[in-house]
């Protein structure tokens, strides 16, 4: 299957009623076709948000994804998608997906999808090409589990190449599973991590947002570019996403040489 | 390939090196290698990650050095640009710019000739060295089995220390590692001379190392440590 979503936001002025909240964001293009099918959602605020509904099953693999998402200038974007998308084998070639993001000087994204969970024997190869003008905000995030429950790891590669005004701020490229290079789950790599949940911030403006310092489980980077990479490397989705968020782990990010490693309970404590 | 491998390479080179455990003092910390097979993990997660990198910007800085004289308008602040934005971990660049620099002044000892400073003010290790061994008459393949084998050797001999290993277990270790050393070699070789003539650095390896950015992180917290990183 061949898909493309488009999602273009501008700003216009405010409409009659709402005066005093400034410019305010619209969605000037939205188009999208199964299984990536954008609709615009209510929020409050001068932003807007879009939330990619999965049209279809997938993606599968021989599938090719591609979104772009447009953002003018001074312009505020939220983009979210419905629900985890569960990458299968298909015809044994890889499911593709790229994201291609442009934000125009002033304006500001997050684009904030669900997990994307590769079956065991499924192959998944994403890009994100971000392309960011002056004065910009971003946050990204990517979650990617290898494996649904109790099964063995699926081939994950993601490809992150981030520019900031002309100049390359983050180029990383990620290979997860069987098909990756040796050492990929070692104390190098994923430190045996099979979820890797990887979040970027854009500026960095230190005082905006709470910082988590870096932990066991957690990389908190500082990039020579001004932004902040935070990477989290967990055997489960819930801890990977309690490293994220900076709740407190529930089980140890990753197993202990030793036996004696608590079980992960079934129910967490209350966030 | 001649004696300016074995000069580059060897261990004794007053460039540094010995203070820098390329993340494994963490791993070690924390009990993530522990043994032989840990240590094996993770030297070949090192050496396919950041090693692929480091190989590749190598590779690219003894090509752009010329292989007659040292190019002082090559495209160095290129391979700045783009090196950072393959290492995430502020701790890592630094280490990666503090070996670089006493690299460096090896270099300019034994080429003074050369314009050493056109690489900047604090230049990445992988780009001295890179150039370095343009200047030692090697090719850029010999440059990224350098950068390539640098990124095991130096963690490698770091765990005789801090794991009290048998230093000849550790070679063998080290052996097996060669074969994967000269794939990663060829490898880059073949990506610098691609984005040397086409100039797209977008298609440089970006390899990640997610948990030596973790080893990296957590080893500039610690207050009391035996390495440098």
């Amino acid at each position: 299957m061949h898909a493309e979503a488009v999602i273009r936001a501008e700003t216009a002025p405010p409409r009659p009623g709402r005066r005093g909240l400034g410019q305010e964001t619209r969605i000037v293009e939205l188009r999208g076709q199964a299984p990536l099918l954008p609709r615009i959602v209510a929020v409050p605020g001068t932003g807007a948000e879009v939330v990619l509904v999965g049209g279809a099953a997938g993606p599968l693999g021989g599938d090719e994804l591609a979104v772009r998402i447009e953002v003018g200038a001074g312009a505020r974007l939220t983009v979210r998608t419905a629900a985890a998308a569960v990458v299968l084998p298909g015809t044994g070639e890889p499911a593709r997906q790229r994201v291609e993001i442009t934000v125009a000087d002033g304006g500001e994204l997050d684009w904030l999808p669900e997990p994307a969970v590769v079956a065991a024997g499924a192959r998944f190869e994403t890009a994100l090409h971000v392309t960011l003008g002056r004065a910009t905000r971003l946050l990204l995030r990517e979650t990617l589990l290898l494996g649904r429950a109790a099964e063995p790891c699926g081939d994950a590669v993601s490809r992150w190449d981030i520019a900031a005004e002309g100049r390359p701020l983050l180029r990383q490229v990620s290979a997860y599973g069987p098909g990756a290079k040796p050492g990929w789950r070692g104390p190098a790599g994923t430190a045996g991590g099979t979820v890797v949940a990887t979040e970027l911030r854009f500026p960095d403006i230190p005082g905006t947002t709470p910082r988590l310092p870096s932990a066991p489980g957690r990389a908190v980077c500082e990039l020579a570019g001004g932004g902040l990479l935070t990477t989290v490397m967990a055997t489960d989705a819930l801890t990977a996403d309690r490293l994220l968020r900076g709740q407190p782990a529930v089980s140890r990010a990753v197993p202990a040489p030793s036996p004696s490693a608590p079980p992960v309970p079934l129910v967490g404590s209350p966030s | 390939m001649g004696a300016g491998l074995l000069l580059l390479g060897d261990s004794r080179l007053p460039a540094g090196g010995h203070a820098h455990s390329g993340g494994l003092e963490n791993a070690v910390a924390r009990g993530e290698v522990h043994d032989l097979d840990t240590l094996t993990d993770f030297l070949l997660g090192r050496l396919y990650g950041t090693g692929a990198v480091q190989a590749a910007f190598a590779a690219c800085a003894a090509l752009a050095a010329g292989p007659y004289a040292l190019d002082a308008d090559g495209p160095w602040g290129e391979l700045d640009t783009e090196l950072d934005a393959r290492t995430p971990s502020a701790p890592a660049r630094a280490s990666s710019r503090a070996q670089g620099r006493s690299l460096r002044r090896v270099a300019r000892a034994a080429w003074p000739e050369e314009p050493w400073t056109a690489l900047g003010v604090s230049p990445h290790h992988a780009v001295v060295l890179g150039a370095a061994a343009s200047r030692a008459r090697l090719d850029a393949r010999g440059a990224a089995v350098l950068a390539a084998t640098n990124t095991v050797n130096g963690p490698a001999s770091a765990a005789v220390k801090l794991l009290s290993f048998d230093p000849i277990a550790v070679t063998v270790v080290l052996a097996e590692m060669a074969g994967h050393c000269d794939q990663v070699a060829d490898e880059a070789a073949e990506a610098a001379s691609t984005v040397m003539s086409d100039g797209d650095w977008d298609r440089l390896p970006a390899w990640s190392s997610p948990g030596l950015d973790m080893c990296a992180e957590l080893h500039a917290r610690e207050e009391v440590v035996h390495f440098a990183s």
